[in-house]
């Protein structure tokens, strides 16, 4: 279902609330250590049942993709309006097909605007951390379910089945009523990806969901105690293989929860250690090998130049037209002012 | 040391390799709605055999980054190509003002600043050593008596090294390639473009505009690429023998357009025995034969007052372009 899921590394990302853009290396290559952020993967972006795809989530989409990058929608079950609502009882009963409906629409017209060969990928974290109680999708196992493969059969109705990602995502501590997470999954043939927080439970998970790739998200630390060192998180996921995925948690939210902004310590760090080649596998390998290639080939044109530069000095047309182009140029000028302008200047000025 | 080495070795592999037919001139395209509308330049990429490494874009002194630049560029560069931007000194509400003068008595100073302060956040976007760069061209068609700001050498030298000069001061030179662009016919009052050369220390480029109207004119008949551009390449490469050339806007007609007396069109249908197709393949053939200073091909695909496109309704030529480009002397990327 994904090709993520061969990758023998991980991709390492991080999530920032403004653009925050990410050099490529692929693991066949050397990287430089000293000033690039390695590795690309994701970037997340929230959204709810307010925002439809045309007016927000494309214009987000649209610049993580052109950055090599996959967009991780959080879709929440939720709407502004009526914050208490329940969202998952309302798919269910169709209530938001139209919503939904016109949402896949756009979405599909947003997809077959790139070449056939270049159709970008997402991925959905619908209902992220269900099992919690701080949100008013959580702690409804049956009803989170239902809409799951409810919301699942309209992608795959719609034709667009392949271009998502689904990323069922867990909060680690079970603090809510229902504490086996398990019960909140929908299943194998609607879950493409598993999600957890923390690493600290991928022992249990990685063996609840053997068949499954597992995505690290909203992974942080507080500072300044630096409880948990970035370059140990990251030695550590070299004991997990299912993990095939992680993007940081870097906006400042609650805590100083992040290593790139000012005054925190841990990009130097992360940089050192997302230099290490486990963590330099993207989906684009192809690609990138092609953009060295063109260096390569700008680096030898740009001496073949030297030569042409000298060449085109005798290698040159014989001159024929002139009289065609100095009847043109009598003509033109006996055109009126205002002919003219409709017709050089009219055609190409920006509405 | 041994990084050099490695570096040199690949380049002089890949002369010898490529020696005898080597990649030397780019291709590009103006594509409707001026890089606004990724879909216009994804259906140029697809319809035709070699992506386009171009994209030109039209823009006036009523734009600037923050609110339009940023966002057409943005849009070309995620295709992989350099924007082109025509940069017209113009304002949509003053469409006969001296621009030119007005820009060398410092007018407009405020806009440009605001443009290169945008630009340099737009630049910096991108992660060091994959800023994009963009190729400006300014004031086009100087040589030519349509535009407002056509005919005025003098002015034109003095604007262009005032800005150049506030690109420099903002240390935004490196991002920018200077594209000199000319008309291919003279319709001035000078029969001269050096008239008009602002000067070898400000221009990365020369360039030509030049179009094939068929008979769609009185004044005008079908001619072909080197009736249309031999004359002002030659005086180019005499003049300015080490600088690289853009043919930056290039079409012909179609044999079935016909004159439309509305936009002042009075001429006839004899050119309707004619082949675009063999005029694209003429064009490329011209272009590898005899035209070596050329470092690109910029083709006008919009249908405006005649069928200029390649690949849009009503359009003949694409099967002897993509014929033409998928020979790797077309695989260049822009360079000088």
């Amino acid at each position: 279902m994904s090709m993520r899921k061969e990758w023998g590394s991980v991709t390492l990302t991080f999530f920032f609330a403004s653009i925050f853009v990410l050099g490529q290396a692929s693991a066949q290559t050397a990287v430089s250590t000293t000033t690039s952020y390695d590795a690309v993967g994701d970037i997340k972006v929230f959204s709810s049942f307010d925002s439809n795809w045309d007016e927000h989530l494309k214009h987000q989409a649209e610049s993580i993709v052109s950055r090599g990058t996959i967009p991780v929608i959080n879709w929440m079950p939720y709407k502004r309006t009526t914050p208490a609502a329940n969202i998952l009882e309302a798919i269910i009963d169709g209530k938001q097909d139209a919503y939904i409906e016109t949402w896949i629409a756009e979405f599909k017209r947003w997809l077959v605007s790139y070449p056939a060969d270049y159709q970008p990928k997402i991925a959905l974290r619908f209902s992220h951390e269900f099992n919690d109680t701080a949100y008013a999708w959580s702690d409804k196992p049956n009803a989170m379910k239902a809409a799951w493969r409810y919301l699942h059969n309209k992608f795959t109705e719609a034709g667009v089945g392949d271009a998502v990602e689904w990323v069922w995502n867990m909060e680690n501590l079970e603090v809510g009523s229902i504490h086996q997470y398990s019960q909140y999954y929908p299943g194998d043939d609607v879950v493409d990806w598993i999600s957890i927080n923390d690493y600290l439970v991928y022992p249990t998970t990685a063996e609840k969901f053997p068949n499954k790739p597992i995505m690290l998200v909203e992974v942080t630390t507080a500072e300044p105690h630096e409880a948990l060192d970035i370059s140990k998180i990251q030695d550590n996921y070299k004991s997990y293989p299912a993990i095939k995925s992680v993007v940081f948690f870097s906006t400042k939210k609650e805590l100083g929860w992040a290593i790139e902004l000012e005054n925190h310590t841990g990009l130097a760090k992360s940089n050192n250690t997302v230099s290490d080649i486990f963590f330099a596998e993207t989906p684009n390998d192809t690609t990138i090998i092609s953009e060295q290639e063109t260096v390569k080939e700008a680096q030898a044109t740009k001496m073949i130049n030297d030569d042409t530069n000298k060449i085109s000095q005798a290698n040159r047309p014989v001159v024929v037209g002139s009289e065609l182009l100095a009847a043109e140029a009598r003509g033109i000028k006996k055109m009126s002012k205002k002919m003219l302008r409709d017709w050089r200047l009219k055609g190409i000025l920006p509405r | 040391m041994n990084t050099h080495k490695t570096v040199l070795s690949v380049a002089l592999a890949s002369i010898i390799m490529t020696s005898q037919s080597y990649a030397d001139t780019a291709v590009g395209a103006y594509v409707n709605y001026d890089g606004w509308n990724i879909a216009h330049i994804d259906s140029f990429n697809v319809n035709t055999a070699r992506t386009a490494v171009i994209i030109n874009l039209y823009s006036t002194f009523d734009f600037n980054w923050w609110s339009q630049l940023r966002y057409q560029s943005r849009n070309i560069v995620s295709r992989g190509a350099t924007p082109l931007i025509t940069w017209m000194p113009y304002k949509r509400d003053r469409p006969d003002a001296n621009i030119l003068e007005e820009i060398i008595d410092g007018k407009h100073d405020g806009y440009v600043y605001s443009w290169l302060d945008g630009f340099k956040y737009w630049l910096n976007s991108y992660p060091a050593g994959q800023q994009p760069k963009v190729a400006l061209r300014f004031a086009h068609e100087f040589n030519g008596t349509w535009y407002p700001w056509g005919d005025k050498p003098e002015a034109l030298k003095a604007a262009w090294r005032h800005l150049h000069n506030m690109f420099e001061k903002k240390g935004l030179g490196h991002a920018v390639e200077w594209v000199w662009s000319a008309n291919n016919a003279d319709v001035d009052s000078y029969n001269d473009i050096t008239r008009y050369y602002p000067g070898d220390d400000v221009v990365d480029y020369l360039a030509i505009d030049g179009y094939n109207w068929g008979s769609n004119y009185s004044f005008s008949r079908w001619k072909s690429f080197d009736e249309t551009f031999s004359q002002q390449y030659v005086k180019m490469i005499d003049s300015y023998p080490d600088k690289p050339i853009l043919i930056t806007e290039v079409s012909s007609s179609e044999p079935h357009d016909t004159p439309n007396p509305a936009v002042g069109q009075d001429g006839d249908d004899s050119d309707a025995f004619e082949s675009k197709d063999l005029w694209i393949s003429d064009m490329m053939d011209r272009i590898k034969a005899s035209y070596p200073a050329v470092r690109a091909i910029v083709w006008f695909n919009t249908n405006k007052e005649l069928n200029w496109g390649l690949t849009l309704e009503g359009n003949t030529g694409l099967s002897a372009y993509n014929n033409a480009v998928s020979d790797s002397y077309f695989a260049a990327p822009l360079k000088k």
